[in-house]
């Protein structure tokens, strides 16, 4: 992966960088040791290794500006970072930059019942909101597997989503203000505690920007409602065509579920032998749809939907009547990462996101693809929002075969592509997309994406290396050219 | 007169586009012209309609997605969406009634208006809901954004920064969105003669309880009286269940006379299996307080109510509130900003979406320095005004939105800059560079 071009004399200023970082954050906020630098040397996708110059761990959001103005003056690289959960290798340090990490902002800083919302600093973990919140029956939607740890400015850097983001929605439509300082060290609050912000959709550009135009210091989430009751179904199918039927079934007659997923026969049997969570493993497909609402309402549904799976083949029904048995149909989806992690020396989990309808078509070429690279695969599908996770299991030890693992994915994600998806669903672009980034947009598309950038950061010193395939000077994008200036197109109609 | 162009393909926006770009000229950009009283609409050198660009190009209900060139009308959208019980979630407001023009314009509009309705506060605004565009910037370049699937984090999110542009950034030639089925019944609980206060703690006590709900507004007396007679629902004195047979059985007198009684009306929408509408009423009325009457509105009125409710019909009387302000306040800020409005006079005014849309209108008296009182006491209490309606004149004194700040403003004016350097789009209609 080829990374923006290291400046050595740069890196030959770290001593006096350190001291001026001392000089704005306490001793105890920067880390300099190289043990200590191994803990931030790789985020969630951890083929990819960098020791950063540092870590700046700022207290405040002055000291965030500080720091920014600091590296905007000196020319130095800085790539935020929140949990280090990023699986695309969003917060993967630069060797001539710093890590400037959000682990100290990690407090609540208001709930607000009265007017549905949170307030809470960036590093606060997604899953505290909804602690901070679930004795008044409140809790914020959107539930990235990762939740126990990964923190809601990340999420916002990755408008990350979760098993229920169908009915529930993602991150840009759980989020109303934030408060984020720019590469040149300026802070800025954007919404807040009301909805539709004045002027252009900034919070919907930076959700999901992965740290490239500001590092969030503070995020206000709206909160909702629990559901009164959820109950889950898991379906056992004869093939991925009549689960997939189902699926589009179920949302063809109105049903939007609170998750629809879908796990393939290596994934069950993997899931299965790993925590017994009692999966037919005789079923080449399994789909788990999870109902909530209203009891009554409920109970109605799962009726429906046990009629339309009957009228799909299905071999093989459990519908959950207590919330233990809820929690076990689930278990054995969310085990199957470790599952597979137990079966395999090391797995890689793509992200590509297909329209349902193709489901069966880009299972049978991921199968046979499996098949030319000797490489297994097994997977598990967002199936109610055609987010598919095939895993790709491997053995890092051997020699070549990550980077075999890496072309069977981007092959992969091409034909998401191809079949009218797209690169990533939930998991970032980050270093590990970004060179397929031409494959759905060409270079007019990407021109104009980084002239957005430009508005935020226009000396390019904010995560540069992640997203885009290639770095551009603002002052080239900038540049206006003139395409013709032959008038009249006499055949346009005139009103 | 400037010229007016109808262009039929994404070509021939492109040509007109870079003819424009390598003469400087500038361009208004429209669809059915329905919104033009959004903003100050300067003279332009040529128009540009996209109204001919237009029609479905792919729908697949059970994908939820679909996919349209910018001219294809709403209502043929809403047809096609009907014909398979799926609907546009996010209930977008036709504007056709508050600037006179009567249609409700094309989906090109809608997005670009980043239109919203009554379902703000749980379903969001059409930001929330488009999946990906085509669009043609100032600088006579094509720029994508986004896929034709529901989760997509692949670059960054354009398309949101395209809707609620209202064509100051770029030319749109194609906009894919989400959809969703649309529940088979509906019912209003209607409460009346709450306080403001009172009202407000019946919003946020119903939004306390897992009885989910679509619509949440409350209508002092004022509004109520404003919405044109002749089709209002009539509550009902009490509750039968809703439910799609239920047609108007309405059991008050329909005279075309009598609207609401002469006080406030608290309403909460329920939406979703008729089973599940009525165990929500019923869990919902006992919250309610005792001492007011209570009445359900069935399906039919429903839908009629929360048209009005939708399209601003309380403040459509362009001689009586010829200046439209949307306030997006926090829910708590709205007694003081009532109180204000009631004590410096000359307003209706009534909330929507639980009480974090303020819609106010601003009688005869509507200048700039009344308009701008209201803006300032908005932005103590922490939202933000839009400017809806308003003479030419007045809009040019207070500006249509309320930027927190400078830093804010700045933003808006370099992201401006990047789509359209010349800024030949709709050049002035959102705030003058």
């Amino acid at each position: 992966m080829k990374m923006p071009p290291v400046d050595n004399a740069i890196l030959q200023n770290r001593p006096a960088l350190i001291r001026q970082i001392k000089a704005i954050l306490p001793d105890e906020c920067v880390i300099v040791d190289e043990a200590a630098l191994r803990a931030y040397e790789t985020d969630a996708l951890t083929a990819y290794r960098q020791r950063p110059m540092l870590v700046a761990l700022p207290e405040t959001t002055a000291q965030v500006a500080d720091v920014l103005k600091l590296c905007s003056r000196l020319k130095i690289k800085v790539v935020p970072r929140g949990a280090g959960t990023s699986l695309s290798g969003g917060a993967l340090p630069l060797a001539d930059g710093i890590v400037l990490g959000l682990g100290k902002f990690n407090k609540i800083l208001d709930v607000d019942f009265d007017n549905r919302c949170v307030v809470a600093q960036s590093g606060v973990t997604n899953l505290a909101i909804s602690e901070a919140v679930n004795h008044r029956g409140f809790y914020y939607a959107p539930d990235p597997s990762s939740q126990i740890v990964c923190t809601i400015g990340g999420n916002v850097s990755a408008n990350s989503g979760g098993v229920h983001c169908l009915k529930y929605g993602l991150t840009t439509n759980n989020i109303m203000g934030i408060e984020m300082v720019t590469m040149t060290g300026e802070i800025l609050r954007i919404g807040g505690k009301y909805l539709d912000p004045a002027g252009y959709d900034l919070l919907g550009i930076i959700t999901g920007s992965e740290g490239l135009l500001g590092v969030i210091t503070e995020v206000t989430v709206r909160i909702i409602q629990q559901a009164q009751t959820a109950r889950a179904m898991l379906l056992g199918f004869p093939s991925n065509e009549a689960a997939g039927e189902c699926v589009a079934g179920i949302i063809s007659s109105g049903i939007i579920p609170a998750g629809v997923e879908m796990m393939d026969e290596f994934a069950i049997k993997a899931s299965e032998d790993y925590c017994h969570a009692g999966y037919p493993v005789d079923c080449p497909a399994l789909v788990i749809v999870e109902l909530d609402g209203q009891e009554g309402e409920v109970t109605e549904l799962i009726g429906q939907v046990r009629e339309i799976a009957e009228n799909c083949q299905v071999v093989s029904i459990q519908v959950s009547e207590t919330e233990a048995e809820r929690q076990r149909i689930w278990a054995g989806r969310k085990a199957a990462f470790p599952a597979l992690g137990d079966i395999s020396p090391d797995y890689y989990c793509m992200d590509g996101v297909i329209p349902r309808r193709k489901l069966p078509q880009v299972l049978t070429r991921i199968r046979e693809m499996s098949d030319q690279y000797g490489l297994r695969v097994a997977n598990v599908f967002h199936a109610g929002d055609g987010n598919l996770h095939p895993l790709i299991l491997f053995d890092a030890s051997n020699p070549g075969e990550l980077q075999k693992v890496e072309e069977f994915g981007a092959d992969i994600l091409r034909l998401c592509v191809e079949v009218g998806g797209v690169l990533t669903g939930e998991h970032g672009v980050g270093v590990e997309k970004r060179d397929l980034m031409h494959t759905m947009f060409d270079e007019q598309d990407l021109q104009q994406q980084q002239r957005l950038k430009c508005v935020f950061d226009p000396d390019g010193g904010l995560n540069p290396g992640k997203v885009f395939p290639t770095l551009r000077r603002c002052a080239e994008l900038g540049k206006l050219h003139v395409h013709k200036g032959n008038i009249p197109f006499p055949d346009i109609p005139r009103f | 007169m400037s010229e007016r162009f109808l262009p039929e393909t994404e070509q021939q926006a492109l040509e007109l586009v870079r003819w424009a770009v390598a003469g400087n000229k500038t361009i208004a950009i429209q669809g059915e012209n329905t919104k033009q009283g959004f903003g100050l609409l300067a003279e332009t050198d040529c128009m540009v309609s996209m109204r001919n660009l237009a029609g479905i190009v792919e729908y697949h209900p059970e994908e939820l997605v679909m996919q349209a060139l910018p001219g294809t009308p709403v209502e043929e959208i809403k047809q096609e969406l009907n014909k398979h019980d799926q609907r546009l979630e996010f209930e977008p407001l036709n504007l056709g009634r508050m600037y006179q023009t009567g249609g409700e314009g094309t989906i090109g509009g809608v997005f670009s208006g980043n239109l919203a309705g009554p379902r703000r506060f749980k379903a969001g605004s059409a930001r929330d809901h488009i999946l990906g565009i085509k669009a043609i910037n100032g600088r006579g370049e094509t720029c994508k954004s986004g896929g034709k699937v529901i989760k997509n984090v692949s670059g960054y999110d354009m398309s949101k920064l395209i809707a609620g542009s209202w064509g100051t950034l770029s030319v749109i030639t194609e906009v894919t969105f989400k959809v969703l089925p649309a529940p088979a019944a509906s019912a209003t609980l209607a409460v009346q003669g709450l306080s403001t206060e009172q009202g407000l703690k019946l919003l946020a006590t119903v939004l306390s309880t897992p009885c989910e709900t679509s619509g949440l507004a409350y209508l002092p007396a004022p509004a109520l009286a404003a919405i044109e007679p002749g089709e209002e629902p009539v509550p009902q004195d009490t509750g039968s269940p809703p439910g799609k047979g239920d047609s108007g059985g309405s059991q008050g007198e329909r005279d075309g006379k009598l609207l609401f009684p002469d006080e406030s009306m608290t309403l909460i929408r329920l939406e979703g299996t008729e089973l599940s509408v009525n165990e929500r009423i019923q869990t919902l009325r006992k919250l309610l307080p005792g001492d007011r009457k209570n009445s359900i509105l069935n399906q039919a009125d429903t839908t009629l109510l929360w048209s009005k409710i939708r399209d601003v019909a309380p403040l459509h009387d362009v001689h009586r509130t010829p200046a439209i302000l949307k306030i997006s306040t926090p829910p708590t800020a709205v007694p003081g900003l009532t109180r204000f409005l009631d004590q410096s006079g000359g307003c209706t005014w009534y909330l929507d979406a639980a009480g974090s849309w303020l819609w106010v209108g601003v009688c005869q008296a509507a200048t700039a320095d009344k308009l701008n009182s209201i803006k300032r006491e908005v932005s103590i209490s922490g939202g933000n005004a839009t400017l809806y309606r308003a003479p030419d004149a007045v809009k040019k004194n207070t500006g249509i939105y309320s930027f927190p700040d400078s830093s804010i403003k700045n933003l808006n004016e370099k992201i401006k800059n990047s789509f359209d350097p010349g800024n030949i789009f709709n050049p002035d209609r959102l705030y003058s560079l």
